[in-house]
């Protein structure tokens, strides 16, 4: 009993001596308020620390844990300005979200409209054109990297007639047709993985859709689109059933 | 004797001070600045044998740790405010030496807040509870 006596008394000589020394060490007069509400609190709580370990017993850890969450807590609230270099990432990522967007947008507006062209003019029944566009780094514009039309497979026989009108004059074109099969193969495997179609399949519904009417699509999309011929492939929709 | 090498470079630079302040007052402000700045990590350095016997002195009485490391962050942030503020009053922008000294004081009260909560703590539990 009288050893715990003479430790209680022991700290509070002790803090109050430290609470008098701080005030010795204190620069000025203006922090001093401040200071001495500190100290006094300390020695407040080495008065009560007996009150307190009779009421919950482990005060000091509880103590301790206070502090140390407080002590924590600022650091991890601390808010991190984002650098100049985390904002133009950030900006560069909107924008290759919003191309990307823009792109698949510009596709389908692209795809709808060939569609309707191709089948005013030729008079062919195209099931679906699909637009690729590619953007290449620092290019403020897409540009079309290839153009598939997918015919449908009941085509009326008067229509081919306006389309075999054009064959007369460009059947040597036929000679550019092997030209053009590895870009039909290069779409066959972004089509293929649904149809999972072999590359054959493809080139045989590729050689089942007619010169002319490859010639007359070409033809009509450069007129209306420009698009260079060459970008151009069309297929039947064998290809896809298969 | 450091008492009188400080003293000397006190001297020293308050002389050096009035002379070039005629001439640039810029060079007398950063050469009271950088005076203030050594004596000031001159000094730091003897601090630590006060600190050593204060530590002592809470050990042999048993008083936590915490409280120590309390009282010695706020003579740290109230001599370091104080620093920082006398020497951007020197630079003649009281303003900003009274936000740097209002800073401190911020920071001196976080400190007691541990200390708050656990008093209000302790108070709650005495009283009864439910009435």
């Amino acid at each position: 009993m009288l050893d715990w006596l003479a430790a209680w008394l022991r700290q509070i000589i002790a803090v109050v001596l430290l609470a008098g020394i701080v005030d010795l060490l204190l620069p000025n007069k203006s922090m001093q308020r401040y200071v001495r509400l500190v100290a006094g609190l300390i020695i407040l709580l080495t008065i009560l620390s007996p009150v307190m370990r009779a009421l919950q017993g482990d005060f000091g850890t509880k103590l301790h844990e206070s502090f140390d969450a407080w002590l924590d807590s600022p650091n991890q609230v601390k808010y991190k300005m984002p650098t100049l270099q985390d904002i133009q990432r950030d900006a560069e990522e909107l924008k290759r979200k919003q191309d990307k967007a823009a792109d698949a947008l510009t596709e389908a507006r692209l795809g709808e409209a060939m569609v309707l062209e191709i089948e005013q003019r030729t008079g062919l029944a195209v099931q679906a054109v699909q637009v690729n566009l590619v953007r290449e780094d620092g290019a403020a514009e897409p540009a079309i990297e290839q153009v598939v039309v997918t015919l449908a497979t009941s085509e009326e026989e008067s229509d081919k007639l306006t389309a075999a009108d054009d064959i007369g004059v460009t059947t040597e074109e036929i000679a550019d047709v092997p030209d053009i099969e590895p870009i039909t193969i290069d779409a066959e495997a972004s089509q293929g993985d649904q149809a999972s179609a072999p590359v054959d399949q493809a080139e045989e519904a590729m050689a089942s859709v007619e010169e002319g009417k490859m010639v007359a699509i070409r033809s009509v999309l450069q007129e209306s689109f420009s698009i260079n011929p060459s970008l151009v492939a069309v297929r039947g929709s064998a290809a896809e059933e298969s | 004797m450091d008492i009188i090498q400080i003293v000397g470079l006190g001297l020293i630079a308050a002389v050096l001070t009035l002379v070039v302040r005629e001439q640039k007052p810029m060079f007398a402000f950063l050469l009271a600045a950088f005076t203030g700045l050594f004596i000031f990590l001159y000094m730091i350095g003897k601090i630590e044998a006060v600190i050593s016997v204060l530590e002592q002195l809470a050990d042999r009485s048993g008083i936590p740790s915490i409280y120590l490391k309390t009282i010695l962050k706020i003579i740290g942030i109230a001599y370091i405010a104080e620093f920082g503020a006398q020497i951007v009053r020197d630079a003649g922008q009281d303003s900003v030496a009274s936000k740097i000294e209002f800073a401190g004081k911020v920071l001196i009260l976080v400190m007691a807040v541990p200390i708050i909560g656990v008093i209000v703590e302790t108070v709650i539990g005495l009283l009864p509870a439910g009435g």
